[in-house]
């Protein structure tokens, strides 16, 4: 707009102001400025385009339909805030206790080369993981659910 | 508690109660701003496209770093997004059926029939034109003139001085012309 005379952007101005288009004030500008005009008659067409529609709202399902989309993000939530503090006291209580344990308590000796030690390791370790992370709600982001919807990652 | 605020707690804590403020908050404006780039009679893509944009804030909240304002930044994802949809989508002008046509623009009782039909030949024109503009346009337009929001308004959710909105408006308002009159299409 800087290219504009200031009648023009006089125009302009008044334009936002007011609902009409037209003026006795503008007339002999409006009759020599073909910018003007075509400012004057494009607002013109675009107030009556839309003056019988409806400014939309969003519906009244908006907000249960986002929480349905984002449920299976919340169940699992980052490990953050008391989660991990919990969480920290609750490694450094059962290495204590472990620790205590292991001293105060004769072990049965295992034979590592049974056959189902192996076995029981396997099943163990994840079951052991899968407990921790139900537990304590974490998980890795690159490893978190994603919800339905087009909007990529 | 303010936007980032809110968006630094929901970080911190995952919590969805601060999630939830924050779409309180902006829904209304993002939903606009969506529609305002998808144009009249595309009201159900711009609310599943204000869903997707609210999903993806979630997942991204953790590349907030408070360096703009909350609402920039949402607001540019929202923008975005409705821009991708145009790309993608084969986009058409909705069908406006002859009782909708007979009803836009608002009818006066003074006109006869033919003025009617007139009036709305030119606001389905207008329509269609206010299509083929670029987005920036379009949306200002759209905000404007449709939604009825002001400039300051309108600059809020573009991240945009009120001087350069003002500016949109215009070179917009003549971009339209300039298609109406290519079409034939004069004010009446």
């Amino acid at each position: 707009m800087s290219e504009l005379s200031r009648e023009c952007e006089d125009f302009a101005g008044w334009l936002l102001e007011s609902t009409e288009s037209e003026s006795p004030a503008w007339r002999d500008h409006l009759e020599r400025c073909k910018g003007c005009r075509a400012q004057a008659d494009a607002h013109s067409m675009l107030t009556s385009a839309f003056a019988a529609e409806p400014v939309p709202e969003l519906s009244d399902a908006f907000e249960s339909r986002l929480a349905r989309r984002l449920a299976p993000e919340l169940e699992i939530r980052p490990l953050a805030g008391w989660r991990r503090a919990a969480m920290v006291a609750y490694i450094v209580v059962s290495l204590i206790l472990l620790g205590w344990s292991l001293r105060a308590v004769e072990l049965p000796t295992i034979d590592l080369s049974a056959p189902w030690v192996p076995v029981a390791a396997l099943v163990a370790v994840p079951l052991s993981l899968m407990l921790a992370i139900r537990v304590s709600g974490w998980l890795p982001a690159g490893l978190r659910p994603r919800g339905p919807g087009i909007v990529a990652a | 508690m303010d936007d980032a605020q809110l968006a630094r707690e929901l970080q911190r804590s995952g919590d969805p109660a601060h999630f939830e403020q924050l779409v309180e908050r902006h829904r209304g404006a993002v939903f606009r701003l969506i529609l305002s780039i998808l144009g009249s009679g595309r009201e159900g893509a711009a609310e599943e496209l204000t869903q997707d944009v609210f999903v993806k804030v979630y997942r991204r909240i953790g590349q907030f770093r408070g360096e703009a304002k909350f609402s920039s930044w949402l607001y540019r994802i929202a923008y975005n997004q409705a821009v991708s949809y145009r790309s993608r989508a084969r986009f058409r002008l909705p069908h406006y059926g002859e009782e909708v046509l007979a009803m836009t623009p608002s009818e006066r009782p003074q006109d006869d029939p033919h003025q009617r039909a007139t009036r709305a030949e030119i606001a389905s024109a207008v329509k269609d034109c206010l299509d083929q503009l670029p987005h920036l346009y379009r949306s200002v337009l759209n905000l404007y003139y449709w939604m009825g929001m002001t400039v300051p308004e309108i600059g809020q959710t573009i991240s945009a001085p009120d001087g350069t909105v003002k500016s949109y408006l215009y070179r917009g308002r003549a971009r339209l012309q300039k298609l109406l009159d290519e079409k034939g299409i004069h004010h009446v």
